[in-house]
């Protein structure tokens, strides 16, 4: 007990006069978790339609062109916007606008349409009360309503504005076939009856057919309901910084690699290690201490980043992280994820010759792991082939148990496959660690 | 015989001895050192020490040895209390028993004043002498010197010699390890010369050198028995 903690202190005191081994420790995963969380937070607000927003210009100005700007205003997907300071703009600056970067999209409501499509509905509607029920395609949605785009907007968020234009459309279509087909079909109704009575018919302005151009016929009659796909029902959105948090947390925490394996090779190319191996102390003690030491910077790295995003992210304007309901499986997570990350450090320290290798060596995996791991990038939006490569990162599991218990709201019960998957891996580090530790000295 | 480090290799060290250990570059002085401190474990023979087989009794032993590597195995950001704190706590030290024997082994070595400054900021001579005291914190009763003075001033040599004698005088048994003959002549009662992994003679000094008439010192003799020929 004594060696140990003799070890882990004697290991704390080096690295706490390690300055620059702190700063990348501390400061650099510090720095990254600010820097791409301000980013992403950005653009998860725009994915959740909040700020992509656009223009739209009526060069209708009849009764179809008023209806489809009233329908796109209505948009809670995204945001289009008919007056610009305080005036009509024209297509023209509208544009520019977009080329300016003030406004992503344009929607321009060609002149005329009104004519266009209440010509086309009552075409088709008396077509089909003269039973012809083949409707001619219309070229309604190119030519009616042109979209303008900002060439570097993602195709996600034009596929959310085609969307909401085509349901404008649909709508004010639906709107006015529905009164021309009510007027219509009263029209037929009481030209039938005056025929069967010969001549006799309702007298005065009375409708056999109500007036179909209802609002309660648009009110939708099915709910849709949105919902994580957890079983505890108490899920969160997936915020930038619930995402980035843990994320740029783990990454930083496998930065120890460095640290770890330079330690190690030093001790090992300067006879420190020799002279340790000649003294009344076993391997395993001297290994499990210089862990510890490790492992409880990790830890503490760990804890100084959730301070970031619970104190510092929200004064620049960002959500504030959520630990939830799960603090001790989080606690576990850090701690298994820890054993993983200085696993291997020990591992290159041991496998690694020169500073040189390991110096190279560790960072380079580290970044690779981290990628394949769905830090830099959600796993989901990676090819499959990437997919499936990404089971096999350490960070990928750690990850994944982190967003079970922040974003899921997962329990420990859930996330035990990826504990034990970074268990294994420490104990498999730690195996090969040792043992090529007693073939350098056999 | 390539891959073979040592051949019939038999010494036998008398309590309180300092006992030379000599041998041209390559020819299996470290080795042998790491052998019998119990650092690599032999493919064949043993090494008893005070009496109990080395590599059975391993912890026992490393008890009773204490090792100068002739690397300078220190931590260089620790400071020299910090570095002899920590090592004698390996050896089993721990209290005032501790603290003593750091104050001690400072005091040997001559960096009581300096305890508290980092080794990194210490000069080769004063590293060197740290060294030293890093191997006799906890007195053992027998050290190993793998070229304890390599690389430094005379007045820290004259220290390590001086230190290594008053040892003598507590009753330290030493193997001593060096390529600088007049420190052999100085401190060893009797020596081994080493070469190609087997042992070329091994007498009292006085006795060596009474066996070969026409070297005038024990480098004459070396070269005598080892040759010229360079060793790379």
């Amino acid at each position: 007990m004594t060696k140990w903690l003799a070890t882990l202190i004697k290991e704390w005191r080096i690295l706490s006069r390690d300055r620059t081994g702190l700063l990348m420790l501390f400061a650099m995963p510090a720095a990254l978790v600010v820097a791409m969380t301000l980013v992403q937070d950005n653009v998860l607000h725009r994915s959740g339609g909040l700020q992509v927003a656009g223009v739209v210009v009526d060069l209708d100005g009849g009764d179809v062109g008023q209806r489809l700007t009233a329908a796109l205003e209505a948009t809670e997907v995204v945001s289009f916007t008919r007056l610009v300071d305080g005036r009509t703009p024209d297509p023209v600056e509208a544009v520019r606008w977009i080329e300016e970067g003030r406004f992503q999209f344009l929607a321009v409501i060609s002149k005329g349409i009104t004519g266009v499509v209440r010509e086309r509905v009552q075409r088709r509607v008396d077509d089909l009360m003269g039973g012809n029920d083949t409707a001619e395609v219309s070229d309604l949605y190119s030519a009616g309503v042109a979209l303008h785009f900002d060439p570097t907007l993602r195709h996600v968020y034009r596929t959310a504005v085609e969307g909401a234009v085509a349901r404008a459309v649909a709508t004010v279509q639906t709107g006015l076939t529905l009164a021309y087909l009510g007027d219509a079909l009263d029209r037929n109704l009481q030209q039938r009856i005056a025929e069967a009575t010969g001549g006799y018919a309702p007298q005065g302005d009375a409708r056999l057919v109500p007036s179909l151009e209802n609002d309660a016929l648009f009110t939708p009659v099915v709910d849709v309901v949105s919902n994580g796909a957890g079983i505890s029902g108490t899920e969160r959105l997936p915020t930038a910084v619930q995402q980035n948090v843990p994320a740029w947390a783990l990454f930083g925490m496998f930065f120890i690699v460095v640290p770890l394996s330079g330690a190690l090779i030093r001790e090992r190319r300067e006879g420190i290690w020799a002279r340790l191996m000649v003294m009344p102390v076993s391997k395993t003690i001297l290994i499990l201490g210089k862990l510890s030491a490790y492992v409880g910077v990790c830890l503490v790295q760990f804890a100084c980043i959730m301070l970031v995003g619970k104190w510092l992210l929200p004064l620049m304007g960002t959500d504030t992280f959520m630990l939830g309901e799960h603090k001790g499986a989080i606690i576990l997570v850090a701690v298994c994820s820890a054993l993983a990350a200085n696993g291997f450090g020990l591992m290159l320290g041991v496998v690694a010759r020169t500073n040189e290798q390991a110096a190279i060596l560790g960072p380079l995996c580290v970044v690779i792991a981290a990628a394949l791991g769905g830090i830099m990038v959600p796993v989901f939006a990676m090819p499959q082939i990437m997919q499936t490569i990404s089971r096999g990162s350490p960070l990928a599991w750690a990850h994944e148990a982190f967003m079970d218990l922040l974003v899921r709201e997962s329990s420990v019960f859930q996330i035990w496959g990826n504990l034990s998957l970074l268990l294994l891996f420490f104990l498999l580090t730690l195996v090969v660690s040792i043992v090529s530790l007693q073939r350098i000295h056999r | 015989m390539a891959g073979i480090a040592l051949r019939s290799l038999d010494l036998t060290v008398q309590a309180g001895e300092i006992f030379g250990f000599l041998g041209p570059n390559g020819a299996g002085k470290t080795t042998a050192i790491s052998v019998m401190s119990t650092l690599l474990r032999p493919t064949a023979g043993r090494v008893e020490i005070c009496g109990l087989d080395a590599f059975r009794n391993i912890r026992q032993v490393r008890s009773l040895i204490g090792v100068v590597p002739q690397d300078i195995a220190l931590f260089d950001t620790l400071t020299a209390s910090e570095n002899l704190t920590y090592f004698g706590r390996l050896y089993g030290l721990g209290g005032d028993a501790l603290e003593e024997a750091v104050r001690s082994a400072l005091d040997v070595a001559g960096l009581a004043e300096r305890s508290q400054d980092m080794v990194g900021t210490f000069s080769g001579g004063m590293k060197r002498r740290i060294n030293l005291a890093a191997g006799i914190l906890h007195r053992p009763q027998l050290l190993f010197l793998d070229e304890p003075t390599v690389g430094i001033d005379a007045q820290s040599r004259n220290k390590i010699m001086e230190n290594l004698l008053w040892l003598k005088e507590q009753g330290t048994t030493m193997i001593y390890t060096t390529h600088y003959m007049e420190e052999v002549q100085r401190l060893c009662s009797r020596l081994a010369i080493i070469d190609e992994g087997q042992i070329i003679a091994k007498d009292e000094t006085g006795n060596l050198l009474a066996q070969h008439p026409d070297c005038g010192d024990l480098g004459e003799l070396f070269l005598k028995l080892t040759g010229h020929r360079l060793r790379d």
